[in-house]
């Protein structure tokens, strides 16, 4: 070892070890751009877990095989994508939006997305006119997911059957809804206020049955997957969340159902949209076109336990019994919730979760 | 201590100058910005000032009892968990200086460990321990102590737990850094004039670890009082924490002047409290900050 400088205590770092340390570290910082492939590259969002893997099998794989390209999938939530899009509107971050409600009626009402047309994406023709329509076209839906009851079989409680089961006091304490703000939230208020003979424009009665629900509840959750983990360790027995998310917990394994309540299951969507200003149009389209295409529906569709968008696809068990079917499911009016949500998270902060 | 070393002052300058310009741009830039959607009208995500500059949401904020709760509250959770990291960290610093040299670094890895996990993964560690279906409800209800679960998980308790474990390494480190500069036999000195071991603890050592207790003190109340993520999973549901807010106004409500005004709001009350605790601590412990 070369003769360290004089006067220099047993710790410090000399010269000649700063620069080995500094260039190395330079280089190991600044390789992996460099190593990257030079295909063309896309970038989409997804919500991670189980959803996630069935994604990337059945749409991004092989899109990315046929198509010679890359899809890099941001994580997050609907509402940070959304807020991405409108900070970087003119160069987009993202070129696919994967949008759940109620972000994906504001990205409309933001003109986020290009319209669509069968030209741009064939496979349109083949969907369900509602997943086109109700975006004014300016996106497609994927799939879509019910929102009703799950709860757990060895509760002791004989398992509900009615959104009002929430209410009894044997769940004291038990319940879990989501707060206002996550998925799930608007439709469970919505709800409420359905059954309480109000609606979308007359959300008081919803208000004043979240309010008497408010002991049942245990948390209100911040996510999907949270609330999974809620009711499988227990800390919940019952609450409202999606059918998927509850199969793959039952799958899984664990005494946990999910029920449509005999006053019906609310639907949540997922629908895919594309920045007008994106640098590859064309492989965006195609991106789209094949998401919603008979073969990658299905296959995803019957992976996640969710409702196909294509009217050609067709679903296999597990999934077909599971689903419920299309039309009987409940479509609350979007357009006036996201007009209505600034109002109603005001008041929600302060009167339920206060 | 080797201040032989007169540095000149535009040599000072000109060392102080990359950093200072990196905070200026990174931070002061986008703080520019946050203010001055402040001023323009609630309601979007557009700071339009066609019709000027507007105090609306000044007003909103200052004069609704709710967000001004929020915020305090978030100010007095800030002074708890500041209070906690001292009382658990000081001892522990204490400890290290008095460790032979062989455990010291090993130890000190130990405690900075938590810092190295992802914040998620640490806050769905708490929930193992203070969940209903947890560690010490398991134990408790094992022993008989108690008939149902006590209810520790999404509440002020429990976030007040995950920021002190997670922020608690920095007074430790910056204690540590305090101590080590304390020539070994000082406390001995006093020992032999006739204090025992806890006077001279008293006079000595905490007087002289006060300025790496105070910078320690400073960073946790910092970041305890912006801390989103803690208090979003381990704390009671809805929008009870500034940072939690300010997030909801921004992603969910969009209305990012509103947002802006309440993280301005809470930025002046922060900075103002810190202003006030080490302008007096500045003036308590001057001897001692001055000299190093």
């Amino acid at each position: 070892m070369s003769k360290r400088p004089a006067g220099l205590s047993k710790h410090a770092t000399t010269r000649r070890a700063f620069m080995i340390g500094g260039t190395t570290a330079t280089i190991s910082i600044a390789l992996p751009p460099l190593a990257q492939a030079q295909s063309t590259t896309i970038v989409s969002t997804i919500f991670g877990g189980p959803f996630e893997a069935a994604y990337r099998k059945h749409v991004v794989e092989p899109f990315q095989k046929k198509n010679n390209a890359e899809v890099i999938l941001k994580y997050g939530t609907s509402s940070e994508w959304v807020a991405n899009s409108l900070l970087n509107r003119g160069n987009p971050e993202i070129d696919v939006m994967f949008l759940a409600y109620p972000d994906s009626i504001r990205a409309v009402n933001e003109e986020l997305g290009l319209v669509l047309t069968p030209q741009d994406v064939p496979n349109v023709v083949n969907l369900h006119s509602v997943w086109h329509e109700s975006y004014k076209k300016q996106a497609v839906g994927l799939d879509y997911a019910s929102w009703g009851i799950t709860y757990r079989t060895d509760s002791g409680v004989p398992a509900p059957t009615s959104w009002l089961d929430l209410f009894k006091p044997e769940y004291a304490g038990k319940v879990i809804v989501p707060n206002l703000t996550s998925s799930g939230g608007f439709q469970t208020l919505v709800m409420m206020a359905k059954l309480h003979g109000g609606s979308e424009d007359n959300i008081e009665p919803g208000f004043e049955a979240m309010k008497r629900l408010k002991p049942n509840i245990r948390k209100f959750y911040l996510s999907n997957p949270e609330a999974g983990q809620l009711i499988e360790r227990g800390d919940a027995i019952i609450g409202a969340m999606y059918d998927n998310a509850t199969w793959f917990l039952t799958d899984g394994g664990k005494p946990i159902q999910w029920i449509i309540p005999k006053e019906g299951a609310l639907v949540g969507m997922v629908s895919l949209h594309i920045a007008p200003n994106t640098k590859h149009l064309d492989l965006c389209k195609k991106f789209v076109d094949f998401a919603i295409s008979k073969e990658a529906n299905e296959g995803f569709c019957n992976q996640v336990m969710a409702g196909p968008t294509n009217k050609l696809a067709t679903l296999t068990e597990p999934a077909i019994s599971r689903v419920p079917k299309l039309e009987s499911i409940i479509f609350p009016d979007w357009y006036k919730i996201v007009k209505n949500a600034p109002r109603w998270i005001e008041r929600w902060n302060r009167e339920i979760t206060g | 201590m080797d201040s032989g070393d007169r540095i000149s002052r535009s040599a000072r300058l000109a060392l102080l100058a990359p950093a200072v310009l990196v905070i200026a741009f990174c931070l002061g830039g986008p703080l520019a910005l946050l203010l001055s959607y402040s001023f323009a009208p609630g309601g979007s995500t557009r700071a339009d000032f066609s019709d000027g500059l507007t105090l609306e949401n000044y007003v909103g904020v200052l004069g609704d009892t709710f967000y001004l709760g929020i915020i305090f509250k978030t100010l007095w959770l800030s002074v708890l968990v500041t209070l906690a990291a001292i009382l658990v960290g000081w001892p522990l610093a204490y400890f290290l200086w008095k460790m032979p040299p062989r455990f010291k670094t090993l130890c000190t890895l130990g405690i900075v460990a938590p810092l190295l996990i992802s914040i998620p993964v640490r806050n769905y560690g708490w929930m193992l321990i203070l969940g209903d279906t947890g560690l010490i409800n398991k134990a408790l209800l094992a022993l008989g102590l108690i008939a149902r679960p006590l209810r520790m998980m999404f509440t002020d308790l429990a976030v007040v737990i995950g920021l002190t474990h997670v922020l608690m390494p920095f007074v430790v480190l910056s204690v540590l850094a305090s101590l080590e500069r304390i020539p070994g036999d000082l406390a001995e000195a006093a020992c032999s004039l006739g204090a025992n071991r806890l006077t001279a603890i008293r006079l000595i050592v905490i007087p002289l670890s006060m300025p790496g207790l105070l910078a320690g003190a400073t960073l946790v109340f910092c970041v305890a009082s912006s801390s989103y993520v803690t208090p979003a999973l381990m704390g009671p549901s809805g929008a009870k924490y500034s940072a939690v807010l300010i997030y909801q106004q921004f992603v969910s409500v969009f209305d990012w002047p509103r947002g802006a005004a309440v993280a301005v709001v809470l930025l002046v009350i922060t900075a103002f409290a810190l202003i006030l605790v080490l302008g007096s601590a500045d003036r308590r412990y001057r001897h001692l900050l001055r000299s190093h």
